[in-house]
């Protein structure tokens, strides 16, 4: 379902706070999410629990779903952390942070774990 | 026991200063009153698990703790070895150790900017051009009347604010939140929307609107549009639409506060200079009081953009060859994007959970050095992490509220593990690279 994305700075999901008080696990079972309106949820999922796969021009992530009556039904949030970086970027030397075109689906996979993310960075180490 | 009166909370830019705390001689926190959620735990990550107690630097791979002796000529081997750094971050800090940022950044001709950059940044980009109307947290309090929070959820970025400034009674407001209106412009009912009472009016602006709404306002305002469409505009209702218009013409005292919202619906900023274009007609338009605009930024945001303007006459994209400022077009984001850079130093952020994976990537690549209080992705990916003391709790310094008025954070405890502070880990870098 093609829906719009923006990423929000939100204390009860903030990884800035969270990640010096909970373990690994735990912040990516309060972080990793994703906000969307039931009603929305319901028109993608065919029931409750299923991760939803969001997939942008910039990438894709597989969070949590967070039911939430205050989004707007065409919209899923997503607090800014690691798992949200994956799927916003840069246009002209800006950074995308808000209403960002998403193809948000059910999805099977697990959420990956902040190791697994930051693994793919060091990689990348010279 | 231990008693700190009129503590200065570093667990947003407001800054709180009627916070009281009590530790025990042991320096167990026993009592606080008057913080917030957000400052409790500001004030609780003293005790946290997560602390980087020692400097840290990869080997063979892996992180491993040294002594700060052995962290800092690991800093200055790669300092030598460089030839474009640059530095990032300086927002949870104080301005002292900005100060040091930028004159490390002279010294070894780098390239410093802070993450104003892609937030409030813009704000004073667009102010620096065109001015704009400006107001303080007890000016709100004395004589404000009407509060639009346009993209901003102060319940949550900035717990006390409403609190200190819609809730309370001033001079010339004795009466208090009842004659106070509070406009929400968001696309969501956000937890700020949890404080609207009855006279109060929201917004429920379509994302990415900003734009319009604004142009659509000023048209009117400026009668080259006679009439609100029946059917509302960009969502809203008509009478919504009306009474917002009939707010902004007759109030005595308003301030617009924007946050996020604003900034990142129009990375090219846009939205900000057509807010600050709507206040300065709002202004002239009206017959008594005035209007501002309080940009709510975060934690030290507004300190870096002081002393950047003190320093070197500028707020971003600032780099240095040779002792001289240059010229630069690139951005931190540009620069990033492009690799233009084969070091980084990063002071107090962590751009590893903040930046888009395609800026994080390219971070990853080249040596990084983190000077940071606690573990974050940032420092797990880096090359040395040096440990610091957390500004505000175990270092004191000056920092400017929201609304640019400088405050003095105190040291009311000393650092575990003999952690310095970070403008004691920027001078010494400095002093090492001066030999």
């Amino acid at each position: 379902m093609k829906l719009l994305l923006s990423t929000i700075r939100e204390f009860e999901y903030d990884q800035k706070s969270l990640i010096n008080e909970l373990s690994e696990s735990e912040l990516k079972n309060k972080v990793a999410v994703c906000l969307i309106h039931p009603e929305t949820y319901n028109k993608i999922a065919s029931r409750s629990g299923v991760n939803l796969k969001l997939t942008t021009n910039f990438g894709s992530v597989v969070l949590r779903p967070v039911w939430d009556e205050s989004i707007p039904l065409d919209m899923v949030y997503v607090n800014k952390s690691i798992w949200s970086n994956q799927v916003t970027g840069v246009i002209e030397g800006r950074i995308q942070l808000k209403n960002i075109e998403v193809d948000v689906e059910p999805s099977e996979d697990s959420v990956l774990d902040i190791s697994d993310l930051l693994n793919t960075l060091k990689e990348l180490k010279g | 026991m231990k008693e700190f009166e009129k503590f200065v909370c570093p667990g947003c830019s407001l800054y709180c200063d009627d916070i009281k705390l009590i530790f025990s001689d042991k320096n167990e926190l026993l009592e606080t009153y008057g913080l917030c959620l957000k400052g409790y735990k500001k004030v609780s990550e003293l005790f946290s698990q997560n602390r980087i107690k020692k400097p840290l630097i990869r080997k063979n791979g892996e992180l491993q703790e040294v002594s700060y002796e052995e962290a800092f000529d690991r800093v200055n081997e790669l300092l030598k070895s460089s030839k474009k750094p640059f530095l990032y971050g300086f927002v949870n800090t104080t301005c002292e150790a900005q100060i040091k940022g930028i004159e490390l950044a002279r010294k070894i001709n780098g390239y410093i900017e802070s993450n104003a950059s892609y937030c409030h940044g813009q704000t004073y980009l667009n102010a620096i051009e065109t001015g704009f109307y400006f107001t303080t947290l007890t000016e709100c309090v004395n004589k404000g009347d009407t509060f639009i929070f346009w993209g901003s959820n102060a319940a949550d970025s900035h717990p006390k604010f409403l609190t200190k400034t819609i809730f309370s009674r001033g001079k010339f407001r004795i009466t208090g939140r009842e004659i106070k209106t509070l406009i929400l412009v968001d696309p969501r009912k956000t937890a700020t929307y949890g404080a609207a009472g009855v006279r109060d009016l929201y917004i429920p602006l379509q994302p990415g609107k900003d734009l319009e709404l604004i142009r659509f306002i000023k048209d009117f305002m400026n009668g080259d549009k006679s009439q609100i469409p029946s059917d509302g505009f960009v969502g809203i209702d008509k009478e919504d639409l009306n009474r917002l218009i009939m707010n902004l013409q007759d109030a005595e005292n308003g301030v617009v506060l924007f946050g996020q919202g604003v900034i990142n619906s129009d990375p090219q900023g846009a939205v900000i200079r057509a807010l600050i274009e709507l206040v300065d007609l709002v202004n002239k338009q009206l017959k008594r009081g005035r209007f501002s605009i309080i940009p709510m930024t975060g934690h030290n945001m507004n300190g870096f953009v002081q002393v950047a303007l003190s320093l070197v006459g500028k707020t971003q994209q600032i780099e240095f060859s040779n002792d001289n400022l240059v010229d630069n077009n690139e951005n931190f984001v540009s620069k990033v994007k492009k690799g233009d850079f084969d070091l980084s130093i990063i002071v107090a952020s962590d751009p590893i959970s903040n930046l888009p994976v395609t800026l994080s990537s390219e971070l990853s690549k080249k040596p990084l050095i983190s000077v940071d209080c606690f573990h974050t992705p940032t420092t797990r990916i880096a090359d040395v992490v040096l440990p610091a003391a957390i500004s505000g709790l175990e270092a004191g310094g000056l920092v400017y509220r929201m609304e640019n008025v400088p405050m003095n954070l105190q040291k009311i405890l000393e650092p575990s593990e003999k952690l310095l502070s970070d403008e004691q880990i920027l001078q010494k870098i400095i002093s090492n690279v001066e030999g």
